[in-house]
């Protein structure tokens, strides 16, 4: 879908306000508005005297080719955004994606927390609870919780692993749900 | 809707059934009926998902009768966001950052248990057993139990619907019994027509930025001999699935990412050569069921990633040597 | 030079992934850029060289660009050592003789004697260069005055509304048409 081209002339002159951000997507996405913008660019450079010395034309292209095999970029700022799959039981519990689309923020508890115990179901009676179950190893060498020291804050690289992890949920023939998780939005402040 | 004397004799059966083994019978014939009905029949309902003090709720519609399957979630809290399945191919949507992303992905659904796994190879480290009814949503639901054999990793329990067999709510379970994470149902229909607008976004998405999914992958199909790093202890009944070398989008040093399961829990184990000044991460740190443990050993970050237990990630990654 | 919206919003996308913004600030300062970094190299294919270098540079360095100062100002930063650094490794060459600019950059004799390459992008610049001024020249006096005031004087539409005594949306209006007229002469010298 092409851009208006006044539009496109309001955008770069930084006269669009907050439709600059859709537009600046659409632009770079299509073609020929691409190539308006060059245009309405050079002009400008001639008008500013820059000509002297000229990009060649195919001066973008190469670098665009070069750029293409360029990792990504994906600058993490302060928060990070992320659709996490739901791990562990809900793998058993699926409705995944919806973890995934849940978006739920990283937060990394420190070990001591307890978790909620929050029953929302309507169960007539109580299920029974979990019977500790005696391990057939032995158990010397299971620490006690008081010996893990917690990380400090969790670093992107955490962040980056637990993505990782998250993506091979579903397909490593395992069971649960589409895993979705993409960082998505590293938001900038 | 049921009686409470119906049910206490409901109990009343389940407490005094003759065999366990007929109950262990009964309940992995659940979860069989479960992942067939999960992908054949049509409902919409909403469900919230709970992670520690989090709560966020979605809603999903799923059409399972049509020529090809087609599914559609939808966020209902915090940023707007869809994930929508037309057979294979999956687009998810983020409304506030306009991006998209697209692939292709073998057939899951977005709700299901999806068993690959034997259940001959499950029950060597679970057992599997109907313990109770409930209701959610309205509806009448069997309470299936999944208890590990050993206390090493999680227990799990799903509330099956008992006219259908979708699965309404699951939680997951730390070795004490307390609740970790939940998925639960507060409403939904089941066995009704799915109009196709239902099933396309509402997100208007054309000027978004879009991805596909392709550009991660292509260490994907790599299968790495060279680490030389072996984890010489896991659970019992872990075996691996995976073994590839990635990178992770902040450095351009390879991470060798291993990943492990028993059938219902899975571990992943990176070990990263540290480069230069970075950090290394020390200790552990865990989210809901999800458990980290980072150690440093021979110049390299060895990282354990899981849904077991947080002494179990430990003695994972203790037990990661190079040779 | 103080920051433009445009290329915040460029740089954000850019270091969300989408590589494809980053072609429209390579397309906007390319020529800026490679008039620049020409100062200090004789030799225009150099010039091309180091002109790309320094984006791929600014590419590679985004993930730390924090927007504490202007893209553009951040990226004449690293075209200047860019190719400065590309100067000194020339100078290593032996027993050459040096000459001193006026930005007291050395800049080999050689290079000085060298025949800009690419005789075909200059008759291109220079047919560009007639065909704007020329169109310029055409064009009714308010699209004129309106779009030099923006390009050459860097005024916002406020500004040239002000010293032109009328309306924002006329300024747009007026400046998108001085362009589109341009445009018009411009595209098909470009279009392969």
């Amino acid at each position: 879908m092409q851009t208006n081209q006044e539009t496109l002339s309001i955008a770069m002159d930084d006269e669009l306000g907050s439709s600059t951000a859709s537009v600046l997507g659409r632009v770079a996405n299509n073609n020929n508005d691409t190539d308006t913008w060059a245009r309405y660019h050079l002009i400008g450079d001639v008008l500013r005297d820059q000509l002297t010395e000229l990009a060649p034309p195919n001066f973008a292209a190469k670098l665009s080719t070069q750029i293409a095999q360029e990792p990504t970029i994906l600058a993490p700022k302060i928060r990070v955004r992320s659709w996490i799959r739901p791990v562990a039981g809900l793998a058993v519990a699926a409705s995944v994606a919806a973890i995934v689309v849940a978006g739920v923020q990283q937060k990394f508890s420190l070990p001591d927390a307890t978790p909620t115990t929050v029953d929302t179901s309507s169960v007539e009676f109580a299920a029974p609870k979990l019977v500790a179950i005696e391990p057939a190893g032995d158990k010397s060498e299971l620490s006690p919780a008081e010996n893990l020291t917690p990380a400090p804050h969790a670093p992107r690289r955490l962040n980056g692993y637990l993505v990782k992890f998250n993506e091979q949920r579903s397909s490593v023939g395992v069971p649960g749900v589409n895993p979705y998780v993409r960082i998505v939005g590293f938001e900038t402040e | 809707m049921v009686r409470a004397h119906e049910l206490l004799i409901a109990l009343f059966t389940v407490l005094a059934t003759p065999t366990v083994f007929a109950q262990h019978e009964d309940a992995v014939e659940l979860m069989r009926n479960m992942a067939s009905a999960t992908e054949k029949l049509n409902y919409d309902g909403i469900f919230i998902y709970q992670r520690e003090a989090q709560i966020d709720s979605m809603r999903i519609v799923h059409r399972g009768d049509g020529i090809v399957e087609r599914e559609r979630l939808i966020s209902l809290s915090g940023p707007e966001r869809e994930v929508v399945r037309d057979g294979t191919r999956v687009t998810c949507l983020f409304a506030d950052d306009q991006e998209a992303m697209v692939e292709k992905t073998e057939p899951r659904n977005f709700l299901s248990l999806g068993v690959n796994e034997p259940i001959a190879q499950l029950k060597k480290s679970y057992t599997f057993t109907v313990t109770g009814r409930g209701r959610i949503a309205a509806r009448n639901a069997i309470l299936v139990s999944i208890q590990p054999r050993e206390a090493n990793r999680y227990a799990y329990e799903l509330w099956i619907d008992e006219e259908f067999k979708l699965l309404l709510k699951s939680v997951i379970l730390n070795l004490s019994g307390e609740l970790l994470e939940q998925v639960q149902f507060v409403q939904i229909t089941i066995n009704q027509e799915i109009p196709d607008d239902l099933l396309q976004t509402e997100i208007e998405g054309s000027e978004f930025t879009w991805h596909t999914n392709s550009e991660d992958d292509n260490s994907a199909t790599r299968v790495v001999e060279t680490s030389g790093w072996t984890v010489n202890w896991l659970p019992s009944g872990f075996y691996m699935r995976n073994h590839k070398v990635q990178t992770m989008s902040e450095s351009a040093v390879p991470v060798s990412h291993m990943v492990y399961s028993d059938g219902l829990a899975m571990v992943s184990v990176f070990v990263e050569q540290m480069v230069g000044d970075n950090q290394p991460l020390q200790g552990y740190s865990s989210m809901g069921a999800v458990n980290a443990f980072s150690r440093v050993s021979a110049n390299h970050q060895i990282t354990v990633v899981g849904e077991v237990p947080r002494s179990t990630v430990q003695q994972i990654a203790s037990s990661v040597e190079h040779h | 030079m103080s920051d433009s919206y445009t290329d915040k919003e460029l740089v954000r996308r850019i270091q969300r992934g989408d590589k494809k913004s980053f072609d429209l600030l390579v397309l906007k300062y390319q020529n800026r850029i490679i008039k620049l970094v020409s100062r200090y190299v004789r030799d225009q294919s150099d010039a091309q060289d180091i002109a790309q270098e320094a984006f791929l540079k600014a590419y590679r360095a985004l993930p730390n660009f924090r927007g504490d100062s202007a893209f553009y100002t951040w990226l004449y930063r690293i075209a200047i050592n860019t190719a400065k650094n590309y100067v000194v490794s020339l100078s290593r060459r032996p027993a050459e003789a040096r000459i001193e600019n006026s930005d007291g950059d050395q800049m080999l004799i050689e290079d000085m004697q060298q025949d800009v390459a690419t005789p075909e992008n200059i008759l291109l610049a220079d047919e560009i260069k007639r065909t704007i001024v020329d169109a310029m020249d055409e064009l009714p006096e308010d699209l004129r005055v309106a779009i030099t005031l923006r390009e050459m004087d860097g005024l916002s539409y406020e500004e040239i509304a002000e010293a032109m005594d009328c309306p924002i949306g006329t300024v747009r209006s007026r400046i998108f048409r001085a362009r589109e007229a341009i445009d018009t002469r411009l595209k098909p010298l470009l279009q392969h």
